[in-house]
């Protein structure tokens, strides 16, 4: 695997997160990665593609590319974003959940947003 | 008596069965519980509590995955049983899960317990026999 050699491209709604999961489950699995480090892989991608999710009533879509640098895992998403993930949510207490998740099973994430499109881009090396 | 969804939902894998003994209601949570499945989750947690339960034994031994959106459902649920003086118990849980629960911190103020006994009712755990 080198560079970005697998792309996914999924409607903007719920029901497909678990096709990012999918994805980043087998190709990890592929390199070598542990089962701890393909369930950090699995939650770290969902509990970043739902800042990509979009409107209920929208119909945009999310990217996300799948890339091995080095050893680490790498994977950018992009999407329209803008959808109360809002199940179970409670205000502030929801996403510090998903912050707290995030800082502690990636080597390092960043989410930026511009021309309409939501985006991120997180690291994971092998952690045995 | 056992409620089943006759539903599964979206994903073949997920599923929500209800079970009563007694004062007692035992949720039974098969599959992945994400962005899309939590809200089915809650809708039947927050039924069970508009019944008036006590104790919720949320037996999570055959979920799959759990995101922070189902975590929000069971923080939801556990602040509405022990605002009526219920409370909520985890059955089960993967080592993934466990993980994401201490992660959080979660873990802490949730009581965790290895296994549900069946039928005699109580959950089992180190140590614990109620």
């Amino acid at each position: 695997m080198t560079g970005a050699d697998v792309h996914l491209v999924v409607p903007a709604a719920p029901e497909y997160v678990h096709l990012a999961r999918l994805t980043a489950a087998g190709l990890a699995s592929r390199l070598g990665f542990s089962y701890d480090d393909i369930e950090d892989l699995r939650i770290a991608v969902d509990e970043l593609c739902h800042l990509l999710l979009g409107p209920s009533d929208g119909d945009g879509t999310i990217r996300l590319a799948y890339s091995v640098e080095d050893t680490a895992m790498v994977i950018t998403g992009e999407g329209p974003g803008g959808a109360p993930v809002s199940a179970g949510a409670l205000g502030g207490e929801f996403a510090e959940l998903s912050e707290q998740i995030l800082a502690a099973v990636v080597d390092n994430y960043a989410v930026t947003s511009g021309d309409g499109l939501v985006r991120f881009r997180m690291v994971r090396r092998p952690r045995g | 008596m056992s409620d089943t969804d006759p539903d599964p939902g979206p994903l073949p894998e997920f599923r929500v069965d209800i079970d009563r003994q007694g004062n007692d209601i035992l949720v039974a949570v098969r599959g992945d519980v994400d962005v899309y499945t939590a809200p089915q989750l809650r809708e039947r947690l927050y039924a069970v509590l508009t019944d008036g339960a006590a104790r919720v034994v949320l037996d999570v031994s055959k979920m799959t995955f759990i995101d922070s959106t189902g975590l929000g459902v069971i923080v939801g649920t556990l602040k509405r049983l022990r605002e009526q003086g219920g409370d909520l118990i985890l059955a089960g849980p993967s080592r993934s899960a466990l993980n994401v629960l201490e992660i959080t911190g979660l873990s802490r103020i949730i009581e965790i317990v290895e296994t549900v006994e069946p039928a005699g009712g109580g959950t089992g755990g180190p140590g614990e026999d109620r």
